[in-house]
């Protein structure tokens, strides 16, 4: 009895092994979302008539772009009931300065125009160059004591495609190399 | 009876042992590359402050140095990535169709894969293309950032992987990337 009871934990054991070593290399090898761009692909380029393309990726856009808009405004992004909309009224500025956390130092709150053209750029709280998603991550932590947002999820690329569009007919200016 | 148990258990703890290990240490890989991105919030927290408060010790002209420094060291190092055929694995880098980060001229085939495809893609310059990011990408269905489009072109034309989005490399490749736009006007989403 335990020999056949040894066997059979041995057997799930090595399946779950199996497994995860598979999805795992699967993973490693960038398999599974080559796979899925190929279908999205055909998809577009295939499947759907060439006059309807144009429609239906400014569709997403648009869609995308209000997302953002309202992820500006939700204060469910946060904890302390503040949203981007508190410092940055219409993606403008309050002209105010904001508090760090736990800190004295008092920052001037910059308004967004333009602001997303200058990325990526050098970041204190990071210390090192950091992405436009990123800098909106730093906000929503330090400002609305809330949790940053996965850098590849719909809401931080909404949220950044929103704060982007801030700076539309603004010049890219990130720091050249000189 | 007893004893044979006994003698079985221990391999099968010592596996589950490394199993475990192993399996944390996966995710547990990245925790070190930003501090301030993927710790726990209040750790990463404290790493903010604590960045915060070096700075502000510093006087104004060395702070200034800093983030010079800083910057202009991230754009070199995208520039050598840009040039790094071990971004992928079929020997192209992103220099390959993208020469001076303007364009070949000529197309890009994503080759045929288990029924689908082929596609040839016309290459785009790369001078004001991330003005118009974020935007929708037909690979992925969906508006996505510069960081993963960077991300799309190492996958479809150069065998590689794509870098985590949080690693210091894609965000040198993409500070490079984008400074090719230098001076062009931001137009997100646009053709």
């Amino acid at each position: 009895m335990p020999r056949k009871r040894l066997l059979l934990v041995s057997i799930v054991v090595m399946a779950g092994f199996l497994i995860s070593g598979c999805s795992m290399m699967a993973k490693m090898m960038g398999m599974g979302d080559l796979m899925g761009a190929m279908q999205n692909m055909d998809k577009v380029m295939k499947d759907m008539p060439a006059g309807e393309r144009m429609a239906y990726m400014n569709k997403i856009q648009a869609e995308t772009l209000r997302q953002g808009e309202s992820l500006f405004k939700s204060a469910d992004l946060g904890k302390n009931g503040q949203n981007c909309s508190s410092c940055h009224p219409g993606g403008a500025t309050t002209g105010g300065e904001a508090q760090i956390p736990m800190r004295d130092y008092r920052v001037p709150i910059p308004t967004l125009v333009g602001a997303s053209a200058t990325f990526p750029k050098y970041k204190a709280p990071n210390d090192r160059v950091i992405t436009l998603q990123e800098m909106n991550n730093n906000c929503i932590k330090m400002f609305l004591g809330g949790k940053a947002l996965e850098l590849n999820s719909d809401e931080a690329i909404a949220l950044g495609m929103y704060i982007s569009s801030l700076s539309n007919g603004e010049s890219v200016n990130v720091q050249a190399a000189k | 009876m007893l004893k044979i148990k006994r003698i079985a258990t221990v391999p099968w703890a010592a596996l589950l042992l490394v199993l475990i290990v192993a399996g944390c240490s996966q995710y547990s890989r990245h925790a070190d590359k930003d501090k301030f991105g993927e710790r726990s919030n209040k750790r990463s927290m404290d790493d903010a402050l604590e960045n915060i408060d070096r700075m502000m010790a510093m006087d104004m002209s060395k702070r200034k140095a800093h983030m010079m420094k800083k910057q202009q060291s991230a754009i070199a190092l995208g520039k050598a990535l840009f040039n790094d055929a071990s971004l992928g694995s079929n020997g192209n880098t992103c220099n390959s169709c993208h020469p001076g980060g303007t364009t070949t001229g000529g197309e890009s085939e994503i080759p045929k894969k288990m029924g689908h495809g082929p596609y040839m893609l016309p290459i785009p310059s790369l001078v004001g293309a991330s003005a118009r990011f974020p935007k929708y990408k037909v690979p992925n269905d969906a508006v996505i950032t510069l960081e993963m489009m960077n991300n799309n072109c190492m996958r479809m034309f150069m065998k590689g992987k794509r870098l985590p989005l949080d690693s210091p490399e894609s965000y040198f490749l993409a500070q490079y990337v984008t400074s090719l736009s230098n001076g062009d006007d931001v137009t997100v989403g646009s053709k």
